[in-house]
């Protein structure tokens, strides 16, 4: 039993981490229509931001994960404006194809800068595992899930009560209508196009210390938070954090007692499994056309 | 107020509107009228920057507008109350009238329109937490004008506001224009019910695919033989 919780545990803040990846997939997809092909990438940019200001320029790990944040913020802005914007009225799958011509691009770019070898960050909080109860946490895990956690919250919050999160939730909900408000519609793509990228990156500089930091590790995350995100209801951003944090303690529950080869293929036996019982995902509704 | 010049519209190569002239004053309340896919629809998007004609001009309050984005034409006050209601659907009733004073700053009085709203339509403020899915037709339309009015806007158009709706919500859409053009606000009705829309108008026009055919009083367009056979079931 304690062994149990242990994994539901670690499994939350991993999942802390699909969520975070997920309501960025999910805001892009529903407010712009573009699948993006290159969220991965912008993890993986995030987690080598990190090992380039905190483990190689010394800069403390928190101002490492935010200078990060804000590079990356800045960074998904020039894709909007550069590579989205221009394409915002062809067929879904242009864009499609352009993140994908995206995702490849900086993987390869990551490749030249800081070479094949996977890099160690290096642990930013003492290794120390605190007990609560029979559980071990230590500090860094508590560090992740709850940093997650508060940005999904503010996230929300941005949301739900902002003058702008307000506009765009009308936008996601009907672009034209929005535009009749005098909603900026542009400005709308642009702020969560330049969110997702941000949020994506900093995802990864908070996994970063954990695991290793190689210029391919985005790939299999990508595919993740699709998964995440279909699993959850396309769209549907409550949806994308439940089965986010869903697929997360899955993952550390069958790497615990079935085999910790199968990790990764949770993921896709999982969104198999919603497809089928769930069409619509986990929360997404039914909607009726027209 | 209002006033459009040879304004020509495509779609693609589909050329909706063509050499469309038409102006509305200060004060009144002005319909358009004409079969499907005449473009009455291409004429109001065209006026709020939806859509840019490629030729012609539009002015309000005698400065050019076309070619601004809607953004900037909601901020001269010129509300559009959209065919097919579009209200947001996932926002409660609230939120979706104070998405309608988006471009407005003052709160205090967003906050008196918003008891204006609520007042002309008690029905929203019984229900103003829910979500606007879960409105009937009727209730999302009186949404979709509380909204437009939320704009203070000095001109209103209406897309159709009665379609779809059942005969006794017409008449309440119908009574609540009226109420609005005796307060002062200016308005421009597109509408398929032809014969409530002229009663309620003072002038009018006709568009025929991407024309305007007839123009002139309502109370004569109503005896025109030509209106009478094609939108009156005369």
């Amino acid at each position: 039993m304690v062994e149990f919780f242990q994994h539901v545990v670690n499994g939350l803040m991993i999942g802390g981490i699909y969520a975070l990846m997920g309501i960025g997939l999910t805001l892009i997809f529903g407010i712009m229509n573009v699948v993006n092909f290159s969220h991965g990438e912008f993890y993986m940019l995030g987690a080598f931001g990190v090992y380039t200001l905190f483990t190689m320029l010394g800069l403390p790990y928190l101002a490492a994960l935010l200078l990060t944040g804000i590079i990356f913020w800045f960074f998904g802005s020039i894709i909007e404006r550069l590579i989205l914007r221009p394409l915002q009225h062809q067929a879904i799958d242009v864009s499609m194809l352009a993140t994908i011509g995206l995702s490849i691009f900086l993987s390869n770019l990551a490749l030249i800068i800081w070479d094949p070898t996977p890099k160690d960050i290096g642990m930013p909080f003492p290794l120390i595992g605190v007990e609560i109860g029979p559980i071990t946490l230590t500090p860094i895990r508590v560090f992740i899930f709850v940093a997650a956690m508060l940005l999904i919250l503010g996230s929300h919050l941005f949301l739900r009560y902002n003058r702008f999160g307000k506009a765009i939730r009308a936008t996601f909900q009907d672009r034209e209508a929005a535009a009749l408000m005098g909603v900026n519609t542009g400005l709308v793509n642009l702020v969560t196009f330049s969110w997702g990228t941000a949020i994506a990156a900093i995802a990864g500089g908070l996994l970063g210390p954990i695991f290793q930091v190689f210029p391919t590790m985005g790939t299999i995350v990508s595919s993740k938070s699709f998964a995440v995100v279909i699993a959850g209801g396309l769209g549907n951003f409550p949806g994308a954090i439940l089965s986010g944090l869903l697929l997360g303690v899955a993952e550390s529950l069958g790497a615990g007692y079935v085999s910790s080869g199968y990790r990764d293929a949770i993921a896709f036996i999982l969104i198999i499994v919603v497809l089928i019982v769930r069409p619509t995902g986990l929360l997404g509704k039914a909607r009726r056309l027209g | 107020m209002l006033k459009l010049s040879d304004v020509d519209v495509f779609y693609g190569k589909v050329h909706a509107l063509k050499s469309v002239s038409m102006h509305v004053e200060e004060g009144e309340l002005v319909t358009l009228i004409g079969a499907n896919g005449a473009g009455k629809s291409t004429t109001l998007k065209t006026i709020s920057g939806m859509l840019r004609p490629q030729k012609g001009s539009i002015f309000f309050q005698g400065e050019r507008i076309d070619g601004l984005t809607s953004e900037k034409i909601v901020n001269r006050r010129i509300a559009h109350c959209p065919e097919g209601r579009r209200v947001f659907p996932d926002m409660s009733v609230r939120e979706n009238l104070e998405m309608g004073a988006y471009v407005r700053k003052n709160k205090t009085s967003i906050r008196s329109d918003l008891e204006m709203v609520f007042e002309l339509f008690p029905i929203l403020k019984e229900r103003s937490q829910q979500d606007a899915s879960c409105l009937s037709g009727g209730e999302q339309q009186m949404l979709a004008i509380g909204r437009a009015l939320m704009l203070q806007p000095l001109l209103i158009m209406f897309d159709e506001p009665s379609l779809g709706l059942a005969p006794i919500m017409v008449e309440k859409v119908v009574e609540v224009i009226a109420e609005l053009n005796r307060r002062g606000t200016t308005i421009l009705l597109v509408e398929q019910n032809a014969d409530m829309a002229l009663r309620l108008s003072k002038r009018a026009y006709v568009l025929e695919t991407g024309r305007i055919g007839i123009e002139g009083l309502s109370k004569d367009l109503l005896q025109n033989e030509h209106v009478q056979k094609a939108y009156l079931g005369g």
